[in-house]
């Protein structure tokens, strides 16, 4: 038997469910889930269970159908080799540079962080001047002229102009020689200006600057 | 042809009886029975509550509501409070305000949560709300002591000053000055996220002292304790009270004087602050801990016996913070002696330890639910736990509305039997009916969804983290969960199809939010183009979702609904994907 899951007209927030063994062989491949015995759990597992859905059909006029969810898929098993094993949220452990996980346990920040403290004078008057000084983040755009897609860039990891260009350099699939006969780098900075990078000593560069691109000799 | 109204009221009676119901809900109901109560209706509503400021324009509720005088606005997705939210990601309040300045001058009340707030807003706030009264500032950021500064300054009437949980550029403690000498209208002050060693203390005290009204004060941190019972004795008609620091040198005189400060205050119900407790000087609360119905220690780096002592004497509390150095032996004493109890946050100490550092585990908790029969909302962090607690806490305590579990560790098993938790949490959704938020942890498979998609029909929010194992649990959720409004997932296995099949519920939701799951790009670009109020944005800090294929998963998505389509305020580093099916920034 199949199971037609529609993607239902919004008009309509329910969609009819067919009867079907939703329930059968679920997660016997996952050794790990065996059903606890039995305790006072309530019965919840196995194919006898209804769902109120079932007794009254809601009829959908129409289901645009954006997805088959067809049961007899065994447990899904496709979904578990698109995803790899249940590790592979292990990627996401160690994301702020080994520190551990991002955001866990979830406490809040102030109850860990120590108090920050006042830097700059009047907070910003501009809305996106203060997220731009609010924000934390030190990845910034990149652009090359002619080509449509921007690219971004950490900044933090950078601390001189050579650094920063080689690794543009191996962004954009450009040569060295190709760079110095083509290519200038300019940048966009807070005040919304397009400067040359070249005029600039590195620290005015990284504090003012907003955007970068790559511009054509 | 004219039609009967013989049953009708004049516009004015309706009015007058409409004024009577005040739930966002009646007045909603109201609104729809027919065309001229939705009339009347609007042009009698007084309080907003817009819990996304992008499910709708600051121009759409101006124009059906037009003479509203208390509004709150929610920001930032929940899961901001942990730093998954990038900063700069939006929740701007300046919009809102520009708008309401000429619309609403009548407006009495602003409260936002997880807002970004500035300087500027709070400027014009101050200039533009003649009547202005009570400005909420719940985990919000982006303004400094400036801003409040202006506040003070402009706003003749104000009753309430509510800054809980927010980030603020503390300049200086002297924009406390900056209230009037004539300012004697306060009723709430709450300053306790303020860091600044230099709090006017002076302001302070003439402030709280020409205030009569004053109810609720909740110092920050810098308020030293020697400086608390002069307070007091300004303020002895005090409901609410938050002390600063809890320590200073130990002298007799300090103690004599806070007791009978303290003893003084015949109103107090609520006590929070506590930071850096000595404490010698916790006895001088005793007179006051019978009639506290709220207690807050979860700054208080005091241990079990001073708890398990300052607890005891607190017969009447109905809610307690506190860290988790309460430990099994204080919930316990909690337990006999406080048969209120309603509300128990447990907070963790030592966070992001790995073993553990008191002795706090599932048994504290079942103590809690065993003695404590009013119990309805838990927050509890602990790093063990077993299906049969679970199921025993359940049974103990089926008015649960919240509970939120969180086991320190990742995708930890029952400790006893090794299970998955799935069928502890089966237990807590069937036999709480009232269920209405509900937070997950441990090691989890599908069958807790199936648990949850089958029993928690009253759930509104759920928090999902490492759990599950493929996309049969999330279409349990979504499929099953009749109230749910919000969800919130990280890093579990869920995909394009439990999404997919599941959009029409997600209409139904005010948002969702999914991180370090397995959702494609090209099932969000499907789901933008497909449902029009909808707004998918997916975030993404380190390039644009399209430079990949398009099966990659996405970073991070969330996903809400909205009356006003995609929003124009976004960072670099969110994209939408709108009707055609192009990507917006």
């Amino acid at each position: 038997m199949e199971l037609h899951l529609g993607l239902a007209l919004p008009t309509n927030p329910f969609f009819q469910l067919k009867q079907g063994p939703f329930y059968t062989n679920v997660n016997t491949s996952n050794g790990s889930c065996s059903s606890g015995g039995g305790g006072g759990g309530g019965g919840a597992g196995g194919s006898n269970k209804r769902r109120g859905f079932d007794e009254e059909t809601r009829v959908v006029p129409k289901t645009l159908r954006l997805l088959l969810w067809n049961s007899d898929q065994p447990d899904g098993e496709d979904d578990r080799n698109d995803l790899g094993n249940g590790n592979s949220s292990s990627s996401a452990i160690l994301k702020n540079d080994g520190e551990g996980l991002v955001g866990w346990p979830p406490v809040k920040a102030w109850r860990k962080k120590p108090r920050r403290h006042a830097h700059n004078g009047r907070a910003n008057n501009n809305r996106m001047a203060a997220a731009a000084a609010a924000s934390n983040s030190t990845y910034v755009k990149v652009k090359m002229e002619g080509n449509a897609i921007a690219r971004k860039i950490d900044l933090s990891v950078h601390g001189s102009f050579e650094s920063l260009t080689s690794t543009l350099m191996r962004m954009f699939d450009i040569s060295e020689e190709h760079w110095q006969r083509s290519f200038k780098l300019a940048y966009q900075d807070r005040q919304g200006d397009w400067l040359l990078a070249e005029d600039v000593p590195w620290r005015t560069f990284i504090r003012s600057l907003k955007c970068i691109k790559l511009i054509r000799r | 042809m004219q039609k009967k109204r013989a049953y009708s009221f004049p516009d004015e009676v309706l009015e007058h009886v409409f004024s009577f119901i005040q739930s966002d809900k009646d007045r909603n109901a109201v609104s729809v029975v027919c065309k001229s109560w939705y009339e009347i209706e609007r042009w009698c509503r007084r309080k907003v509550f817009i819990g996304n400021c992008y499910a709708v324009s600051p121009k759409m509720v101006i124009k059906r509501f037009p003479e509203v005088r208390s509004i709150e606005l929610k920001g930032k997705p929940h899961f901001a409070d942990f730093n998954l939210v990038p900063d700069g990601w939006g929740g701007y309040v300046l919009p809102w305000i520009g708008e309401m300045a000429g619309a609403y001058p009548w407006l009495e009340e602003i409260r936002l949560k997880r807002m970004v707030v500035t300087d500027e807003s709070l400027e014009l706030i101050a200039k533009s709300f003649k009547n202005f009264k009570v400005l909420v500032l719940f985990s919000c950021e982006g303004f400094s002591t400036d801003g409040l500064a202006a506040i003070a300054a402009g706003c003749k009437n104000l009753s309430e000053l509510d800054l809980r949980e927010s980030e603020v550029d503390d300049l200086s403690g002297h924009w406390l000055t900056h209230f009037p000498e004539t300012c004697t209208s306060l009723v709430s002050l709450n300053i306790s996220c303020l860091g600044s060693d230099e709090v006017s203390f002076s302001a302070l005290e003439r402030l709280v002292g020409r205030c009569p009204n004053l109810r609720s004060l909740r110092l920050n941190r810098a308020v030293s304790l020697d400086k608390i019972a002069n307070i007091l004795c300004l303020a002895p008609q005090l409901v609410d009270f938050g002390t600063g620091n809890y320590t200073t040198e130990l002298r007799p005189d300090v103690l004599s004087n806070l007791t009978a400060a303290f003893s003084s205050c015949k109103e107090l119900k609520s006590l929070s602050g506590f930071w850096d407790v000595v404490p010698a000087y916790l006895p001088a609360l005793y007179s006051v801990c019978s009639r506290l119905t709220s207690l807050n220690l979860s700054y208080a780096t005091i241990h079990s016996p001073e708890i398990i002592k300052l607890v005891s004497h607190c017969s009447s509390l109905q809610c307690l913070l506190v860290l988790d150095y309460i430990e099994d032996s204080g919930l316990e004493a909690l337990a006999s002696s406080c048969k209120d109890l309603q509300e128990l946050r447990v907070f963790p100490s030592d966070p992001f330890g790995v073993e553990p550092n008191v002795s706090l585990t599932e048994k504290g908790l079942v103590s809690v639910s065993l003695g404590c029969p009013k119990l309805q909302s838990v927050l509890y962090f602990c790093r063990r736990m077993t299906n049969a607690a679970l199921v025993t806490i359940a049974q103990n305590c089926p008015n649960f509305t919240h509970f939120r579990l969180c086991i320190i560790e990742p995708k930890t098993a029952d400790y006893m039997t090794l299970e998955p938790l799935d069928v502890g949490f089966g237990a807590i959704v069937e036999h709480c009916k009232d269920l209405r938020r509900l937070s997950l942890s441990g090691l989890l498979t599908d069958r807790v969804f199936e648990y949850i998609g089958t029993y928690a029909k009253k759930l509104e929010m759920l928090s999902v983290a490492f759990a599950g194992d493929s996309d049969l649990g999330l279409h349990h959720v979504l499929s099953g969960c009749e109230s749910l409004r919000k969800l919130e997932i990280r890093d579990c296995p869920f995909g394009d199809k439990a999404l997919l099949a599941n959009a029409a519920k997600l209409e139904t939701m005010r948002s969702l939010w999914m991180s370090s799951c397995t959702v494609s790009f090209g099932a969000c670009k499907l789901l933008g183009q497909k449902m029009h109020r909808l707004n998918v944005e997916v975030i993404d800090e380190t390039e644009p979702p399209c430079s990949r294929p398009k099966s990659c998963p996405v970073d991070k998505l969330y996903v809400y609904r909205s009356i006003s389509g995609p929003r124009s305020d976004m960072p670099p580093f969110v994209w939408t994907m709108d009707e055609e099916g192009t990507i917006l920034h």
